[in-house]
Protein backbone atom coordinates (compact mmCIF):
# COMPACT_ATOMS: atom_id res chain seq x y z
CA UNK A 1 0.00 0.00 0.00
CA UNK A 2 1.10 3.44 -0.29
CA UNK A 3 2.23 5.67 2.03
CA UNK A 4 2.96 9.69 1.94
CA UNK A 5 6.33 8.67 2.99
CA UNK A 6 6.72 6.39 -0.08
CA UNK A 7 5.23 9.34 -1.94
CA UNK A 8 7.30 12.10 -0.99
CA UNK A 9 10.04 9.80 -1.35
CA UNK A 10 9.25 9.63 -5.15
CA UNK A 11 8.34 12.66 -5.90
CA UNK A 12 9.54 15.40 -3.17
CA UNK A 13 6.37 17.28 -1.27
CA UNK A 14 4.04 16.86 -4.62
CA UNK A 15 0.57 14.90 -3.80
CA UNK A 16 -1.22 15.19 -6.94
CA UNK A 17 0.20 16.90 -10.48
CA UNK A 18 -1.94 17.76 -13.59
CA UNK A 19 -0.54 18.48 -16.52
CA UNK A 20 -2.04 20.01 -19.73
CA UNK A 21 -5.25 18.89 -18.94
CA UNK A 22 -7.55 19.96 -21.48
CA UNK A 23 -11.73 19.14 -21.60
CA UNK A 24 -14.55 20.05 -23.57
CA UNK A 25 -18.41 20.02 -22.53
CA UNK A 26 -21.41 19.45 -24.34
CA UNK A 27 -24.86 21.09 -22.22
CA UNK A 28 -26.75 23.20 -24.03
CA UNK A 29 -27.90 20.66 -26.94
CA UNK A 30 -25.09 19.14 -29.23
CA UNK A 31 -22.81 22.94 -28.87
CA UNK A 32 -19.53 21.77 -27.22
CA UNK A 33 -17.61 24.26 -25.43
CA UNK A 34 -14.02 24.51 -24.12
CA UNK A 35 -13.55 24.13 -20.47
CA UNK A 36 -10.23 23.25 -19.63
CA UNK A 37 -7.32 23.95 -21.99
CA UNK A 38 -3.98 23.20 -21.37
CA UNK A 39 -4.02 23.56 -17.58
CA UNK A 40 -1.39 22.67 -14.84
CA UNK A 41 -1.75 22.53 -11.49
CA UNK A 42 0.71 20.73 -8.60
CA UNK A 43 -0.45 20.26 -4.81
CA UNK A 44 1.71 19.78 -2.15
CA UNK A 45 1.38 17.67 0.76
CA UNK A 46 -0.39 19.34 3.56
CA UNK A 47 -1.13 22.17 1.47
CA UNK A 48 -4.81 24.13 0.46
CA UNK A 49 -4.74 25.35 -2.59
CA UNK A 50 -8.25 27.75 -3.20
CA UNK A 51 -10.01 27.82 -6.39
CA UNK A 52 -12.97 30.46 -7.39
CA UNK A 53 -14.27 31.26 -10.60
CA UNK A 54 -17.53 32.23 -11.82
CA UNK A 55 -20.50 29.55 -11.89
CA UNK A 56 -19.57 27.08 -15.15
CA UNK A 57 -16.30 27.77 -15.56
CA UNK A 58 -15.19 24.40 -14.39
CA UNK A 59 -13.97 24.50 -10.74
CA UNK A 60 -16.39 21.47 -10.17
CA UNK A 61 -15.12 18.89 -13.29
CA UNK A 62 -11.78 20.11 -12.36
CA UNK A 63 -11.70 18.48 -9.18
CA UNK A 64 -13.47 15.91 -10.30
CA UNK A 65 -10.78 15.21 -12.98
CA UNK A 66 -7.71 15.49 -9.94
CA UNK A 67 -10.21 12.56 -8.15
CA UNK A 68 -10.14 10.41 -11.30
CA UNK A 69 -14.07 10.73 -11.61
CA UNK A 70 -14.00 12.64 -14.86
CA UNK A 71 -11.62 11.25 -17.61
CA UNK A 72 -10.02 14.48 -19.40
CA UNK A 73 -9.39 14.66 -23.19
CA UNK A 74 -5.97 15.49 -22.72
CA UNK A 75 -3.05 15.85 -20.74
CA UNK A 76 -2.76 13.88 -17.51
CA UNK A 77 -2.51 13.26 -13.59
CA UNK A 78 -0.01 12.18 -11.39
CA UNK A 79 -1.17 10.26 -7.99
CA UNK A 80 1.86 9.89 -5.39
CA UNK A 81 4.44 10.79 -8.21
CA UNK A 82 3.23 8.32 -10.54
CA UNK A 83 1.47 8.71 -13.78
CA UNK A 84 -2.79 7.52 -13.15
CA UNK A 85 -2.90 5.66 -16.11
CA UNK A 86 0.34 3.30 -15.22
CA UNK A 87 -1.02 2.21 -11.69
CA UNK A 88 -2.31 -1.54 -11.87
CA UNK A 89 -5.50 -2.49 -10.50
CA UNK A 90 -4.33 -2.89 -6.94
CA UNK A 91 -2.35 -0.17 -6.80
CA UNK A 92 -5.74 2.07 -7.47
CA UNK A 93 -7.22 -0.19 -5.24
CA UNK A 94 -4.95 1.00 -2.67
CA UNK A 95 -4.75 4.80 -3.75
CA UNK A 96 -8.64 5.53 -4.50
CA UNK A 97 -9.64 5.89 -0.97
CA UNK A 98 -6.82 8.10 -0.74
CA UNK A 99 -8.06 10.68 -2.86
CA UNK A 100 -11.56 12.41 -1.57
CA UNK A 101 -14.08 14.69 -2.09
CA UNK A 102 -16.58 16.61 0.41
CA UNK A 103 -19.85 18.20 -1.46
CA UNK A 104 -21.39 21.41 -1.42
CA UNK A 105 -24.88 19.64 -0.35
CA UNK A 106 -23.19 17.28 2.30
CA UNK A 107 -26.15 15.20 2.48
CA UNK A 108 -25.01 13.45 -0.81
CA UNK A 109 -22.46 11.83 1.62
CA UNK A 110 -24.97 10.22 3.52
CA UNK A 111 -27.49 7.43 2.95
CA UNK A 112 -30.59 8.97 4.08
CA UNK A 113 -32.11 5.97 5.91
CA UNK A 114 -29.30 4.75 7.43
CA UNK A 115 -27.61 6.37 10.58
CA UNK A 116 -24.22 8.13 10.43
CA UNK A 117 -22.60 5.31 12.68
CA UNK A 118 -24.37 2.61 10.65
CA UNK A 119 -22.13 5.02 7.06
CA UNK A 120 -19.10 4.82 9.04
CA UNK A 121 -18.66 1.64 9.69
CA UNK A 122 -19.69 0.44 6.16
CA UNK A 123 -17.08 2.69 4.64
CA UNK A 124 -14.77 1.47 7.25
CA UNK A 125 -15.72 -2.26 6.52
CA UNK A 126 -16.01 -1.68 2.35
CA UNK A 127 -12.36 -0.76 2.40
CA UNK A 128 -10.87 -3.32 5.03
CA UNK A 129 -9.89 -0.97 7.28
CA UNK A 130 -11.36 -1.95 10.75
CA UNK A 131 -9.98 -4.60 12.46
CA UNK A 132 -13.38 -6.14 14.20
CA UNK A 133 -15.90 -4.45 16.23
CA UNK A 134 -14.30 -2.45 18.93
CA UNK A 135 -11.48 -0.93 16.17
CA UNK A 136 -14.39 0.47 14.21
CA UNK A 137 -15.77 1.94 17.45
CA UNK A 138 -12.43 3.68 18.32
CA UNK A 139 -11.49 5.04 14.62
CA UNK A 140 -15.35 6.27 14.64
CA UNK A 141 -14.65 8.06 18.23
CA UNK A 142 -11.58 9.53 17.03
CA UNK A 143 -13.43 10.68 14.08
CA UNK A 144 -15.79 12.45 15.78
CA UNK A 145 -13.33 13.94 18.20
CA UNK A 146 -11.25 15.05 15.33
CA UNK A 147 -14.43 17.09 13.77
CA UNK A 148 -15.16 18.28 17.07
CA UNK A 149 -18.65 16.76 16.90
CA UNK A 150 -20.35 15.18 19.91
CA UNK A 151 -19.88 11.41 20.28
CA UNK A 152 -24.21 11.04 20.53
CA UNK A 153 -24.59 12.18 17.05
CA UNK A 154 -23.47 9.68 15.22
CA UNK A 155 -26.62 7.38 15.87
CA UNK A 156 -29.03 10.49 14.29
CA UNK A 157 -29.74 9.95 10.88
CA UNK A 158 -28.66 12.46 8.60
CA UNK A 159 -32.04 14.46 8.66
CA UNK A 160 -31.51 14.94 12.13
CA UNK A 161 -28.53 17.16 12.26
CA UNK A 162 -27.48 20.72 11.11
CA UNK A 163 -25.97 21.78 8.00
CA UNK A 164 -22.60 22.36 10.12
CA UNK A 165 -23.16 18.88 12.09
CA UNK A 166 -23.59 16.99 8.86
CA UNK A 167 -20.89 18.96 7.00
CA UNK A 168 -18.37 18.11 9.48
CA UNK A 169 -19.46 14.49 9.71
CA UNK A 170 -18.75 14.18 5.86
CA UNK A 171 -15.42 15.54 6.72
CA UNK A 172 -14.59 12.85 8.94
CA UNK A 173 -16.03 10.11 6.60
CA UNK A 174 -13.28 10.78 4.26
CA UNK A 175 -10.99 11.27 7.12
CA UNK A 176 -11.56 7.74 8.33
CA UNK A 177 -9.92 6.94 4.90
CA UNK A 178 -6.91 8.78 5.52
CA UNK A 179 -6.58 10.58 2.40
CA UNK A 180 -3.34 12.34 0.72
CA UNK A 181 -5.90 14.47 -1.35
CA UNK A 182 -9.25 15.97 -0.57
CA UNK A 183 -11.82 18.02 -3.00
CA UNK A 184 -13.68 20.17 -0.77
CA UNK A 185 -16.31 21.89 -3.30
CA UNK A 186 -17.75 24.73 -1.81
CA UNK A 187 -18.38 23.00 1.39
CA UNK A 188 -19.20 26.35 3.33
CA UNK A 189 -21.70 28.30 0.96
CA UNK A 190 -25.18 26.86 2.80
CA UNK A 191 -23.43 27.57 6.20
CA UNK A 192 -24.21 30.65 8.32
CA UNK A 193 -20.93 32.75 8.39
CA UNK A 194 -19.94 31.45 12.23
CA UNK A 195 -20.76 27.38 11.00
CA UNK A 196 -18.75 28.49 7.60
CA UNK A 197 -15.38 29.82 9.52
CA UNK A 198 -15.92 26.34 12.01
CA UNK A 199 -16.07 23.87 9.12
CA UNK A 200 -13.12 26.36 7.31
CA UNK A 201 -11.21 26.22 10.47
CA UNK A 202 -11.06 22.68 10.79
CA UNK A 203 -9.98 21.56 7.37
CA UNK A 204 -7.26 24.30 7.85
CA UNK A 205 -6.54 22.45 11.01
CA UNK A 206 -6.72 18.77 9.35
CA UNK A 207 -4.72 19.43 6.73
CA UNK A 208 -1.66 20.71 8.59
CA UNK A 209 -1.87 17.85 11.29
CA UNK A 210 -2.52 15.52 8.70
CA UNK A 211 -0.48 16.65 6.29
CA UNK A 212 -3.05 16.56 3.61
CA UNK A 213 -3.06 18.19 0.22
CA UNK A 214 -6.60 20.25 -0.45
CA UNK A 215 -7.94 21.58 -3.35
CA UNK A 216 -10.85 24.37 -1.57
CA UNK A 217 -13.55 25.46 -4.25
CA UNK A 218 -15.37 28.36 -3.50
CA UNK A 219 -17.09 31.62 -4.48
CA UNK A 220 -15.92 33.55 -1.71
CA UNK A 221 -12.66 35.48 -2.34
CA UNK A 222 -12.28 36.49 1.20
CA UNK A 223 -12.80 33.02 2.54
CA UNK A 224 -10.17 31.86 0.14
CA UNK A 225 -7.14 34.41 0.75
CA UNK A 226 -7.15 33.49 4.51
CA UNK A 227 -7.84 29.24 4.10
CA UNK A 228 -5.74 28.83 1.15
CA UNK A 229 -1.55 28.68 0.66
CA UNK A 230 -2.38 29.59 -3.18
CA UNK A 231 -5.74 30.75 -5.06
CA UNK A 232 -6.23 30.93 -8.50
CA UNK A 233 -9.19 31.95 -10.66
CA UNK A 234 -10.30 29.72 -13.44
CA UNK A 235 -11.21 31.53 -16.35
CA UNK A 236 -11.05 30.63 -19.59
CA UNK A 237 -10.30 27.21 -19.17
CA UNK A 238 -6.66 28.45 -17.32
CA UNK A 239 -5.80 29.48 -14.01
CA UNK A 240 -4.85 32.46 -12.68
CA UNK A 241 -3.19 33.06 -9.92
CA UNK A 242 -4.40 35.61 -6.98
CA UNK A 243 -3.08 36.68 -4.22
CA UNK A 244 -3.22 34.42 -0.83
CA UNK A 245 -2.70 35.37 2.57
CA UNK A 246 -1.76 32.57 4.29
CA UNK A 247 2.04 31.90 4.12
CA UNK A 248 3.34 28.75 2.07
CA UNK B 1 -48.13 54.51 7.26
CA UNK B 2 -48.81 51.48 4.18
CA UNK B 3 -51.36 48.95 5.56
CA UNK B 4 -49.72 45.23 6.61
CA UNK B 5 -49.31 43.07 4.49
CA UNK B 6 -48.25 40.59 6.90
CA UNK B 7 -48.63 40.06 10.43
CA UNK B 8 -46.83 37.37 12.59
CA UNK B 9 -48.26 37.43 16.30
CA UNK B 10 -46.36 34.49 18.58
CA UNK B 11 -45.80 31.73 15.42
CA UNK B 12 -44.60 28.62 16.90
CA UNK B 13 -43.92 25.33 15.38
CA UNK B 14 -42.84 22.04 16.75
CA UNK B 15 -42.08 18.96 15.28
CA UNK B 16 -43.84 15.71 16.11
CA UNK B 17 -43.03 13.85 19.62
CA UNK B 18 -44.51 12.44 22.32
CA UNK B 19 -44.33 15.24 24.38
CA UNK B 20 -45.61 17.84 22.36
CA UNK B 21 -42.19 17.35 20.27
CA UNK B 22 -38.87 19.65 19.87
CA UNK B 23 -39.57 23.41 19.01
CA UNK B 24 -38.30 24.05 15.59
CA UNK B 25 -39.97 28.08 15.74
CA UNK B 26 -40.26 29.25 18.96
CA UNK B 27 -42.54 32.60 19.46
CA UNK B 28 -42.19 34.57 16.17
CA UNK B 29 -43.68 38.20 16.05
CA UNK B 30 -43.32 39.91 12.43
CA UNK B 31 -44.64 42.88 10.59
CA UNK B 32 -44.37 43.43 6.93
CA UNK B 33 -45.80 46.43 5.86
CA UNK B 34 -47.37 46.78 1.87
CA UNK B 35 -44.30 47.46 -0.25
CA UNK B 36 -42.11 46.61 2.10
CA UNK B 37 -38.54 44.45 2.30
CA UNK B 38 -37.70 42.52 5.12
CA UNK B 39 -34.54 40.00 5.06
CA UNK B 40 -34.17 37.41 7.97
CA UNK B 41 -30.33 36.11 8.33
CA UNK B 42 -29.51 34.19 10.87
CA UNK B 43 -27.82 30.67 12.16
CA UNK B 44 -27.70 27.56 9.93
CA UNK B 45 -30.67 25.55 11.27
CA UNK B 46 -32.00 28.15 13.34
CA UNK B 47 -35.54 27.82 11.55
CA UNK B 48 -35.48 30.56 9.07
CA UNK B 49 -37.27 28.46 6.22
CA UNK B 50 -39.99 27.02 8.62
CA UNK B 51 -40.89 30.56 8.70
CA UNK B 52 -40.87 30.85 5.06
CA UNK B 53 -42.94 27.94 4.99
CA UNK B 54 -44.79 28.93 7.50
CA UNK B 55 -45.51 32.51 6.14
CA UNK B 56 -46.50 30.58 2.54
CA UNK B 57 -48.83 27.79 3.83
CA UNK B 58 -46.38 25.38 2.53
CA UNK B 59 -45.60 23.87 6.16
CA UNK B 60 -44.89 20.11 5.61
CA UNK B 61 -48.36 17.82 7.13
CA UNK B 62 -46.36 16.50 10.42
CA UNK B 63 -45.26 20.10 11.71
CA UNK B 64 -47.67 21.66 14.26
CA UNK B 65 -47.88 25.23 14.19
CA UNK B 66 -49.37 27.99 16.59
CA UNK B 67 -50.21 31.43 16.72
CA UNK B 68 -50.87 33.69 13.94
CA UNK B 69 -49.80 34.49 10.14
CA UNK B 70 -52.41 37.14 9.28
CA UNK B 71 -52.03 37.97 5.95
CA UNK B 72 -53.87 40.42 3.85
CA UNK B 73 -55.98 40.12 6.87
CA UNK B 74 -56.73 36.67 6.66
CA UNK B 75 -54.94 33.79 8.97
CA UNK B 76 -53.06 31.38 6.48
CA UNK B 77 -52.54 28.89 9.81
CA UNK B 78 -56.28 28.48 9.98
CA UNK B 79 -56.81 28.05 6.01
CA UNK B 80 -57.89 24.73 4.50
CA UNK B 81 -55.20 22.87 2.60
CA UNK B 82 -57.52 24.12 -0.57
CA UNK B 83 -57.53 27.79 0.76
CA UNK B 84 -53.79 28.38 0.89
CA UNK B 85 -53.54 26.74 -2.67
CA UNK B 86 -55.50 29.11 -4.19
CA UNK B 87 -52.80 31.63 -2.61
CA UNK B 88 -50.17 30.89 -4.54
CA UNK B 89 -49.19 32.49 -7.42
CA UNK B 90 -52.51 34.39 -7.15
CA UNK B 91 -50.89 36.62 -3.75
CA UNK B 92 -48.17 34.90 -2.77
CA UNK B 93 -44.85 33.69 -4.69
CA UNK B 94 -42.23 31.58 -3.13
CA UNK B 95 -39.11 31.47 -4.46
CA UNK B 96 -37.44 28.25 -3.41
CA UNK B 97 -33.68 26.99 -2.72
CA UNK B 98 -32.93 25.21 -5.41
CA UNK B 99 -34.97 26.99 -8.69
CA UNK B 100 -35.02 23.78 -11.11
CA UNK B 101 -37.40 22.57 -8.46
CA UNK B 102 -39.89 24.59 -9.08
CA UNK B 103 -39.91 24.20 -12.75
CA UNK B 104 -41.18 21.58 -14.70
CA UNK B 105 -38.83 19.53 -16.04
CA UNK B 106 -40.81 18.43 -18.89
CA UNK B 107 -42.11 21.68 -20.29
CA UNK B 108 -39.49 25.03 -21.75
CA UNK B 109 -39.49 27.87 -19.69
CA UNK B 110 -40.58 30.42 -21.76
CA UNK B 111 -43.74 28.42 -21.86
CA UNK B 112 -43.94 27.91 -18.22
CA UNK B 113 -44.13 31.67 -18.09
CA UNK B 114 -46.42 32.30 -20.63
CA UNK B 115 -48.90 29.79 -18.44
CA UNK B 116 -48.82 32.31 -15.51
CA UNK B 117 -50.11 35.23 -17.83
CA UNK B 118 -52.64 32.81 -19.55
CA UNK B 119 -53.99 31.06 -16.28
CA UNK B 120 -53.25 33.92 -13.82
CA UNK B 121 -53.52 36.90 -15.84
CA UNK B 122 -56.43 35.50 -18.44
CA UNK B 123 -54.24 36.84 -21.20
CA UNK B 124 -54.32 36.17 -24.65
CA UNK B 125 -51.86 33.18 -26.17
CA UNK B 126 -50.33 36.00 -28.43
CA UNK B 127 -50.41 38.82 -25.37
CA UNK B 128 -48.64 36.07 -22.75
CA UNK B 129 -45.98 35.44 -25.73
CA UNK B 130 -45.34 39.49 -25.80
CA UNK B 131 -45.21 39.74 -22.19
CA UNK B 132 -43.11 36.65 -22.16
CA UNK B 133 -40.33 38.08 -24.39
CA UNK B 134 -40.64 41.80 -22.33
CA UNK B 135 -39.33 39.82 -19.34
CA UNK B 136 -37.11 37.73 -20.36
CA UNK B 137 -35.57 40.59 -22.17
CA UNK B 138 -35.37 42.89 -19.28
CA UNK B 139 -34.18 39.83 -17.42
CA UNK B 140 -31.12 39.35 -19.83
CA UNK B 141 -32.54 36.45 -21.48
CA UNK B 142 -33.71 36.04 -25.07
CA UNK B 143 -37.44 34.08 -25.38
CA UNK B 144 -36.33 33.06 -28.47
CA UNK B 145 -33.13 31.05 -27.34
CA UNK B 146 -33.30 30.23 -23.80
CA UNK B 147 -36.62 30.52 -23.57
CA UNK B 148 -36.76 27.41 -26.02
CA UNK B 149 -34.75 25.34 -23.58
CA UNK B 150 -35.88 22.98 -20.46
CA UNK B 151 -34.74 23.95 -17.30
CA UNK B 152 -32.01 21.15 -17.39
CA UNK B 153 -30.53 22.70 -20.23
CA UNK B 154 -29.74 26.28 -18.64
CA UNK B 155 -27.48 26.40 -16.07
CA UNK B 156 -28.91 27.56 -11.65
CA UNK B 157 -28.33 31.81 -12.58
CA UNK B 158 -30.64 31.51 -15.75
CA UNK B 159 -33.24 28.88 -14.07
CA UNK B 160 -33.08 31.73 -11.14
CA UNK B 161 -33.87 34.55 -13.77
CA UNK B 162 -36.63 32.39 -15.54
CA UNK B 163 -38.10 32.12 -11.85
CA UNK B 164 -37.86 35.65 -11.22
CA UNK B 165 -40.03 35.81 -14.49
CA UNK B 166 -42.76 34.22 -13.13
CA UNK B 167 -42.77 36.15 -10.07
CA UNK B 168 -42.99 39.07 -12.04
CA UNK B 169 -45.26 38.01 -14.82
CA UNK B 170 -48.08 36.85 -11.42
CA UNK B 171 -50.31 38.95 -9.96
CA UNK B 172 -48.74 37.44 -6.35
CA UNK B 173 -47.67 41.31 -4.59
CA UNK B 174 -45.72 39.10 -1.62
CA UNK B 175 -42.50 37.19 -2.72
CA UNK B 176 -41.22 34.60 -0.30
CA UNK B 177 -37.11 34.12 -1.52
CA UNK B 178 -35.68 31.27 0.25
CA UNK B 179 -31.51 31.41 0.00
CA UNK B 180 -32.16 32.81 -3.74
CA UNK B 181 -28.22 33.61 -3.83
CA UNK B 182 -26.98 30.41 -2.49
CA UNK B 183 -24.17 28.84 -4.36
CA UNK B 184 -24.38 31.53 -6.77
CA UNK B 185 -20.75 33.26 -8.08
CA UNK B 186 -20.36 37.08 -6.57
CA UNK B 187 -21.96 38.75 -9.90
CA UNK B 188 -24.70 36.35 -10.12
CA UNK B 189 -25.28 36.66 -6.36
CA UNK B 190 -25.37 40.81 -7.28
CA UNK B 191 -27.63 40.37 -10.59
CA UNK B 192 -30.14 37.75 -8.00
CA UNK B 193 -29.63 40.78 -5.08
CA UNK B 194 -30.34 43.77 -7.57
CA UNK B 195 -33.54 41.62 -9.20
CA UNK B 196 -34.81 41.29 -5.49
CA UNK B 197 -35.03 45.22 -5.30
CA UNK B 198 -36.44 45.49 -8.52
CA UNK B 199 -39.37 43.37 -7.43
CA UNK B 200 -39.72 45.46 -4.45
CA UNK B 201 -39.32 49.03 -6.90
CA UNK B 202 -42.19 47.29 -9.01
CA UNK B 203 -44.65 47.43 -5.88
CA UNK B 204 -43.76 43.93 -4.78
CA UNK B 205 -43.59 43.27 -0.95
CA UNK B 206 -40.15 40.94 -0.40
CA UNK B 207 -39.38 38.63 2.17
CA UNK B 208 -36.37 36.96 2.12
CA UNK B 209 -34.16 34.95 3.63
CA UNK B 210 -30.50 34.90 3.62
CA UNK B 211 -27.09 33.90 5.56
CA UNK B 212 -25.06 36.13 3.43
CA UNK B 213 -24.55 39.44 5.27
CA UNK B 214 -23.60 41.18 1.96
CA UNK B 215 -26.60 40.21 0.55
CA UNK B 216 -28.92 41.78 3.50
CA UNK B 217 -26.61 45.05 3.68
CA UNK B 218 -27.53 45.47 -0.28
CA UNK B 219 -31.20 44.70 0.03
CA UNK B 220 -31.41 47.18 2.62
CA UNK B 221 -35.15 47.16 4.24
CA UNK B 222 -36.16 45.94 7.95
CA UNK B 223 -34.49 42.97 9.15
CA UNK B 224 -34.79 40.43 11.99
CA UNK B 225 -31.57 37.63 13.27
CA UNK B 226 -32.71 34.59 14.11
CA UNK B 227 -30.46 32.55 16.31
CA UNK B 228 -32.20 28.66 18.30
CA UNK B 229 -35.63 29.26 17.01
CA UNK B 230 -35.99 32.81 17.96
CA UNK B 231 -35.93 36.05 16.50
CA UNK B 232 -33.37 37.76 18.63
CA UNK B 233 -32.84 41.20 16.94
CA UNK B 234 -34.87 43.32 14.51
CA UNK B 235 -34.71 46.50 12.78
CA UNK B 236 -33.74 48.79 9.73
CA UNK B 237 -31.05 46.71 7.93
CA UNK B 238 -28.50 49.34 7.88
CA UNK B 239 -28.88 49.92 11.60
CA UNK B 240 -28.79 46.51 12.87
CA UNK B 241 -25.89 45.57 10.18
CA UNK B 242 -23.84 48.79 11.49
CA UNK B 243 -24.67 48.57 15.28
CA UNK B 244 -25.46 44.86 15.65
CA UNK B 245 -26.68 45.05 19.63
CA UNK B 246 -27.54 41.34 20.12
CA UNK B 247 -24.10 38.71 20.59
CA UNK B 248 -24.92 36.94 17.88
CA UNK B 249 -24.98 39.14 15.63
CA UNK B 250 -21.95 40.61 16.04
CA UNK B 251 -20.20 37.05 16.51
CA UNK B 252 -22.00 36.84 12.66
CA UNK B 253 -19.41 39.82 11.54
CA UNK B 254 -15.97 38.64 13.65
CA UNK B 255 -16.73 35.58 12.15
CA UNK B 256 -16.37 36.79 8.50
CA UNK B 257 -13.44 36.07 6.60
CA UNK B 258 -12.50 39.73 6.50
CA UNK B 259 -12.84 40.00 9.94
CA UNK B 260 -10.42 37.05 10.72
CA UNK B 261 -12.56 34.27 10.62
CA UNK B 262 -13.80 33.79 14.04
CA UNK B 263 -16.47 31.27 14.74
CA UNK B 264 -18.62 31.44 17.58
CA UNK B 265 -17.28 29.24 20.76
CA UNK B 266 -19.49 26.68 21.50
CA UNK B 267 -19.82 28.06 25.16
CA UNK B 268 -20.81 31.22 24.17
CA UNK B 269 -23.80 30.24 22.07
CA UNK B 270 -24.75 28.03 25.34
CA UNK B 271 -24.64 31.33 27.23
CA UNK B 272 -26.10 33.39 24.78
CA UNK B 273 -29.24 31.34 24.36
CA UNK B 274 -29.99 32.59 28.15
CA UNK B 275 -29.67 36.31 26.56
Amino acid sequence: MFEPAQATARDKRTCIVAENISKTFSRRGSHTKPLLQGLDLRIAFGEIVGITGASGSGKTTLGDILLGLVRPEGGRIQWAGRDRTSLTRAELRDLRPKYQKIYQDPFRSFPPWLTIRETLTDVLAYHGLTRGPSDTERRLRRAAREVMVPEDLLDRSPGRLSGGEIQRLALARALLLEPFFLVADEPTSRLDPSVQALVARLIMRVAGERNMAVLFISHDAELLKVVCHRVFALEKGKLHARTAWRRT
Amino acid sequence: MKKRMLEVNDLTVRAPGPTGGKILVDGIDLVIRQGGLFTLIGETGSGKSIVAQALTGTLPEELSPSGRVCFDGVDILRLSAHERRSLWGRKLFLLPQEPERALDPTMKVAAQVEEIFKVLRYSSRRKAREETRRLFARLGLSASNEGRRYPCQLSGGMNQRVLFAMALASPANFIVADEPTKGLDPLLKRRVTDLLGELNRLGKTVFCITHDLLVARRLGGNLAVMFRTRIVEKGPAEIVLERPSHPYTQGLFQALPENGLHPIPARMLQEMQGV
